[in-house]
């Protein structure tokens, strides 16, 4: 081998590697994206029954109302879908192309439903937004706000206002009568619908402590009420050694990389702030009426101190920061943690794998009040995402009609098959649609009916399907306790946290006002990012407390004061 | 005939290379027109309104490209400097090892995690930096820490710049390797002879004999001043430590494809293709002044 030919190898090795950094130098998203497959219309299902004679399904008269009229020839709608990675949790043989809720959608209405994608959780929004700038996208889809302005102001989709009031059916209108008409107002824009508004339960946004009772009762504890209380346990937890295993493996309170988030955070330390009398992340009006953020009240800083007070004692995980709640579940499930922070479903989900693992793990919801005994909770927006249709696309009412089958499906309406036990887990992998149109208050009222049924003041007899499904659950668990996991988070999600939440709460919401012009500001995430990180590391101990007050100032000086003469204008 | 068949393998070798270029850095450098446009992705190129240069002036006034430009330019040259300084160190030293076999294993395995994508390693780097991961648990020993690596901003660009030349040093070290391979040995017969020890020798002898080298190999890597390192930083960061981790290529990637202001992430793409650009020229003149090193 001669010395030459070793070099010239290397060399060449060299510039091959240089080529290669070239290559992986990203310039600019690209937009070029290979043209996706028209959707094939399926022809000649064999089994395409004829309506009303199947003796599978049990259609009634609603059927030939305009909300559900099935297509006389079938129709095909392209559809695309996330959460592949969790398609495992489905019933054995069936997948989200194909299980028995789509076929009763598909059957109800004649029409096909074609997935122009599936993609996992982490890749659908990229993937979204690449359909949107190839301009490639499906019949119907669900986008956010901003997405929303952008397809209207380039009419790539459909007005539904003529379809609103024709074809949803009469639950999803009063849903929207009960927001008292914000939700259609979020979806209008220049005067027409150009989107069916979703509409938020707003229980999700309390977030209230889950608490190992087992564990409370063996270090001999109350249950939480206050801030205080919290602390307490969580030190006891840490220190006690509760699960016994005489290893300090335990964890006081899990946290995530997003401390704050208004509605539904799972770890979130919300509460807190809300028990101080600070709403970080909304922009509510004061007793004056003006439009103020939340984030930069001097109440905020208390609630920062406490937090900080609580890392550096060792309280919180210490590395929450870095964790996304993935990764936070992990310690919840593999039971290393008594306290858990989130809305009341969690124990569908990560709950119900913790009890699944230890059958003792018997986790209490808990509301944790203010100074002054009160409870006051940031609430999310009644709506923020949209169902739309392509322009073009000859059949806009679908789109009604696909959610007026899925909330007979999740409601046990219209006599609807109610196939899984644990169709609270799965529904948003079941659904071509996985959007929810609920009453805003629906969660309360059915704690308080199902409590009525077991103490025997109503009959269940009068429950809807899937209410007698979940009623089944709710009374197997009461009888034996966490013998079953999902009767037990059906029962902990639906009667004692419900419950908790039907005795009543103030609430604290962005005004509509704000949220429209924070949609279109291009200021917004800049100032996000600079409370995101501030926050942060004030509740690490990274930046003293202090700096909340230049916080404010910088905040007010970088875009947040225009921001607010505009939403007071 | 013998001459062009054999030069036509290399155009072969070049080709898969040539096309990966294309599709994946010229032709998007097309569509950065959308820098000077307030880009609608539904409304595509040709429609979307036409703003001049507001999405640049845009990037000048928000504090955020400010910070995030200084993170760039610190992490890169950070990493320029002590990647080159260990390659050259580490290159020197195992010149002088006489058992050929041990000098081969170890080369062979520092270089080992260059092959290794940053998907891999940060998962592995996670739990090595954990705060009851190996590091921690190293420093403990000398009542040091624990140290909570990746959510202290003041430790994190320090984390990002070591981990990359850990991986990336032994692969470098090739070059300098090589380099060291083509000096004439009877300069060190002759040094010898004159009594000069080791550290003589490398000093008077090796490090001048890779200087024109070391001097390419700097004055190349100007081209790279903005570029930190994406993979790394992106799989490894998070919000806590934005002050000083956050880059231009991850700034570019969330404020355009998460938060969907397509416009303003090519603008702060397509600066940095200028700026980038107008530091490869001037690397190039460096090279050919002061090693001789000429494409053209």
């Amino acid at each position: 081998m001669s010395k030459k030919w070793i070099i010239k190898t290397l060399w060449m090795l060299v510039v091959f590697s240089l080529l290669l950094t070239a290559c992986g130098t990203p310039a600019t998203p690209t937009a070029t994206q290979p043209p996706a497959e028209p959707p094939q219309p399926t022809e000649a299902q064999p089994q395409a029954e004829a309506p009303t004679s199947t003796p599978e399904y049990q259609w009634g008269e609603w059927r030939n109302t305009d909300p559900y009229r099935p297509y006389d020839e079938r129709i095909t709608v392209s559809v695309v879908k996330g959460g592949q990675e969790s398609a495992g949790t489905l019933p054995a043989g069936e997948t989200i192309e194909n299980n028995r809720a789509l076929k009763y959608i598909e059957d109800t209405l004649n029409i096909d439903v074609v997935f122009k994608w599936v993609v996992t959780s982490d890749a659908y929004l990229d993937k979204l937004n690449l359909a949107i700038a190839s301009q490639d996208i499906p019949d119907v889809m669900i986008v956010d706000a901003v997405q929303l302005q952008q397809l209207t102001e380039a009419d790539a989709i459909e007005d539904l206002t003529p379809y609103i009031e024709k074809y949803a059916n009469k639950d999803i209108l009063e849903n929207y009568a009960q927001t008292k008409g914000v939700a259609l107002q979020a979806a209008t824009i220049n005067g027409k619908i150009m989107g069916i508004p979703n509409v938020q339960p707003q229980a999700d946004a309390p977030i209230m402590a889950f608490v190992r009772k087992d564990w409370l009762d063996k270090l001999g504890l109350q249950p939480p009420k206050t801030v205080e209380d919290i602390e307490k346990i969580a030190r006891a937890f840490i220190e006690q050694d509760p699960d016994g295993n005489g290893v300090a493996d335990t964890y006081g309170l899990t946290g995530t990389m997003n401390p704050i988030n208004v509605p539904s955070n799972l770890h979130g330390f919300d509460a807190f702030f809300n028990a101080y009398g600070a709403f970080p992340e909304l922009f509510y009006r004061n007793s004056e009426g003006k439009i103020i953020y939340g984030s930069v009240q001097p109440e905020v800083k208390e609630a920062l101190a406490l937090i900080a007070r609580w890392y550096k004692e060792g309280i919180i995980d210490p590395e929450f920061a870095t964790k996304d709640g993935g990764k936070s579940n992990e310690i919840v499930v593999s039971g290393k943690a008594g306290i858990m922070m989130g809305p009341w479903w969690i124990p569908w989900w990560p709950l119900v794998d913790s009890v699944t693992n230890d059958p003792n793990a018997d986790w209490q919801p808990y509301l944790i009040q203010d100074k002054n005994g009160q409870y006051t909770f940031s609430m999310g927006d009644y709506t923020y995402s949209f169902v739309v249709v392509r322009k073009g696309y000859p059949h806009p009412e679908v789109a009604l009609k696909i959610l007026n089958v899925q909330n007979d499906l999740s409601y046990g309406l219209n006599n609807a098959p109610q196939y899984y036990p644990n169709f609270n887990e799965i529904w948003g992998l079941l659904f071509p649609i996985p959007f929810l149109i609920e009453q805003p208050y629906v969660v309360e009222r059915m704690g308080r009916e199902y409590k009525a049924a077991l103490d025997g003041t109503l009959d269940p007899s009068t429950f809807g399907d899937a209410m007698k499904l979940e009623f089944e659950q709710i009374k197997a668990d009461v009888a034996a306790p966490r013998s079953n996991p999902s009767n037990w988070a059906t029962r902990m999600a639906r009667l004692d946290a419900a419950l908790l939440l039907a005795q009543g709460y103030n609430e604290v919401r962005t005004d509509p006002v704000a949220a429209r012009v924070l949609a279109n500001d291009p200021n917004w995430p800049s100032l996000k990012k600079m409370e995101e990180e501030t926050f942060l590391q004030i509740m690490t101990g990274a930046r003293p407390l202090d700096d909340f007050d230049k916080f404010v100032e910088d905040w007010y000086k970088s875009g947040g004061q225009a921001l607010l003469d505009k939403m007071n204008q | 005939m013998q001459k062009y068949s054999d030069r036509l393998s290399y155009y072969v070798m070049i080709l898969p290379g040539l096309v990966l270029l294309i599709a994946f850095t010229f032709v998007p450098l097309f569509y950065s027109v959308i820098a000077f446009q307030k880009f609608n992705p539904a409304l595509g190129i040709q429609n979307s309104p036409w703003v001049g240069l507001e999405n640049f002036l845009y990037i000048f006034r928000v504090r955020d490209a400010q910070q995030v430009f200084f993170n760039t330019v610190f992490i890169a040259v950070m990493k320029i400097i002590l990647l080159e300084l260990a390659a050259i160190t580490f290159a020197l030293l195992l010149n002088d090892l006489r058992f050929l076999r041990v000098k081969r294993a170890v080369q062979t395995m520092v270089y080992l995690p260059h092959f290794l994508s940053w998907v891999i390693l940060a998962g592995i780097l996670r739990t090595i930096l954990a705060r009851n991961g190996l590091l921690n648990d190293f420093l403990g020993l000398f009542g040091i820490g624990p140290v909570y690596f990746l959510g202290r901003p003041d430790v994190f660009p320090w984390v990002i710049i070591l981990s990359d030349v850990w991986k990336e040093f032994g692969f470098e070290a090739i070059l300098y390797l090589a380099a060291l391979t083509a000096i004439d040995p009877t300069l060190y017969e002759v040094a010898e002879l004159d009594g000069a020890n080791r550290f003589q020798k490398m000093w008077y002898i090796s490090v001048p004999g890779i200087l024109p080298t070391i001097v390419l190999v700097a004055s190349l890597s100007l081209g790279n001043i903005l570029n930190a390192g994406f993979d790394q930083i992106f799989n490894l960061y998070s919000p806590i430590v934005y002050s000083t981790g956050d880059i231009l290529d991850t700034y570019v990637y969330r404020v355009g494809l998460i938060q969907g202001q397509y416009s303003i992430g090519t603008a702060v793409g397509l600066l940095k293709t200028v700026v980038s650009l107008i530091l490869i020229g001037i690397s190039y003149w460096i090279a050919g002044k002061f090693a001789n090193y000429r494409i053209f």
